[in-house]
């Protein structure tokens, strides 16, 4: 009998066990898949504003017609220094007019002025757009930290077929916050230190100020990568 | 305004009163049916004005259209020439160049053609500031040998100087005008210049420089729109 008792004791010690675990490793399921979950919809709130994010900066560049404006300073820079640097020593113009060239340049330089603040008008666009990303990944990393101690290595690292991963996501979302800042510093540069003096300010404001493949190339990447993410029903997940 | 509406909005205003008073623009006499007299000339004088920059920032436009093709076309000319130069190895002087490319004799003659267009604008000016010379000293006689006016009221310069329609008197049309001829005037001596010289330049910047000047006309100030635009709206025309 006292085998049997023991044997029934150990039979209820083992099934107590076996539920005392059960609802331990429930319970760490869940707090994981809850901690998974805010992730989740976190980051993706922060993909879809992205999204739109991006598609206010295309349209900014459009709006703006930034080639045109840019073609046209190039124009005006391009004559200014041809005004500093042309040598007209026996021309009648400077012999009858010898203040032409101060007042020519004072009226070009005026010209690059107002094209200079239509740039500037721009970049504060862009810089708003910057503002927008980078709050929505600052948000993402926040929740990411505050939820990370409840997430295990494999749900922090686990992806699908069409579903990236948490680490890869904040890899992105901190690339794209990146980039975007990158683009409206070296704008900011170019814009700040126009050296009228300089033959390679046309060539750099060219180049720089109308380029944003970069950006568009890895928006496009991380935007197809997430496609399906952020068009799931987050509610509806284990 | 009346003379005695106009005595007494200067007599309401003090120095020491810190209150402003209203001040009371009479009836334009061009809303009093047709004008006759001064008023009528005056008004039709800065008609012909406005017509006449009109006139002048068309012709401005052809000009600079013609310039830039002489500037083209020389330079092309001119690099083309080094090209052939230094494949020869040796470069010649560019004051020693004596063709030119072919065509640039009949833009030169188009704009010979402008420039003359452009200096009878300027007469047509001249003309008319002088009526206006000649209307400001039969204002000021008429009023200071008028026979009912006192001593004291004839040496007052705010009687003398009492507006013709809104805010201006005949004086102020007639110093505007000729402000406006002065700097016309010069502008064309410099549109002259650019006329004779321009086709026997061999350097690319002194070429832009040439074409900025025709172009941004340096001695045409800001206050000119104004003025225009000032006329314009004091005789009733806007």
């Amino acid at each position: 009998m006292s085998n049997s008792s023991i044997s029934f004791d150990n039979y209820t010690a083992v099934t107590v066990s076996t539920k005392l675990s059960t609802t331990s490793t429930r319970t760490n399921s869940s707090t994981i898949c809850e901690a998974r979950e805010k992730i989740l919809s976190q980051f993706q709130k922060s993909f879809i504003e992205i999204d739109h994010q991006w598609k206010l900066w295309e349209n900014s560049f459009k709006e703006a017609e930034l080639d045109v404006h840019v073609k046209i300073l190039s124009n005006l820079i391009d004559n200014a220094q041809s005004c500093q640097n042309a040598n007209l020593g026996r021309a009648n113009l400077i012999k009858h007019f010898p203040d032409i060239r101060e007042k020519l340049l004072f009226k070009i330089e005026r010209d690059i002025e107002e094209e200079k603040d239509l740039l500037s008008s721009l970049l504060k666009t862009l810089q708003n757009i910057y503002s927008s990303v980078s709050s929505q990944c600052d948000n993402s990393f926040k929740i990411f930290e505050k939820y990370k101690l409840d997430l295990s290595s494999v749900a922090e690292t686990q992806k699908t077929e069409v579903w990236p991963s948490i680490s890869q996501m904040l890899q992105w979302l901190k690339e794209l916050e990146k980039a975007f800042e990158n683009e409206c510093l070296v704008r900011e540069f170019v814009l700040e230190n126009m050296d009228l003096h300089e033959p390679s300010t046309t060539e750099n404001l060219m180049k720089i100020w109308c380029d944003y493949s970069k950006l568009r190339i890895l928006v496009n990447d991380v935007m197809t990568f997430v496609s399906f993410f952020i068009q799931a029903d987050l509610t509806k997940i284990s | 305004m009346s003379q005695k509406t106009h005595k007494k909005n200067a007599s309401s205003y003090s120095g020491n009163n810190l209150d402003f008073s209203v001040v009371q623009v009479g009836r334009s006499p061009s809303y009093t049916g047709n004008l006759t007299g001064t008023p009528r000339k005056v008004k039709d004088s800065c008609a012909d004005i406005y017509n006449l920059i009109q006139k002048w920032n068309c012709l401005n436009c052809t000009g600079t259209e013609i310039l830039k093709k002489i500037a083209n076309s020389k330079i092309q000319f001119i690099e083309g020439e080094r090209y052939i130069d230094t494949h020869n190895t040796y470069v010649t002087s560019s004051e020693g160049a004596g063709d030119f490319p072919v065509g640039l004799e009949d833009l030169c003659d188009l704009l010979l053609q402008t420039h003359q267009q452009m200096k009878e604008t300027v007469s047509k000016l001249e003309k008319i500031t002088r009526q206006l010379e000649n209307l400001c000293r039969l204002t000021e006689m008429q009023k200071s040998t008028h026979k009912n006016v006192s001593e004291e009221v004839n040496k007052d310069p705010e009687i003398i100087d009492a507006p013709l329609f809104l805010t201006w008197s005949m004086r102020s049309f007639y110093q505007n005008a000729q402000d406006l001829l002065r700097q016309y005037q010069k502008e064309l001596k410099v549109k002259r210049c650019v006329v004779e010289e321009v086709a026997h330049l061999h350097e690319r910047d002194a070429l832009m420089f040439f074409v900025s000047s025709w172009t941004y006309q340096p001695y045409i100030e800001d206050s000119s729109q104004l003025i225009v635009e000032s006329m314009v709206v004091e005789t009733g025309l806007r």
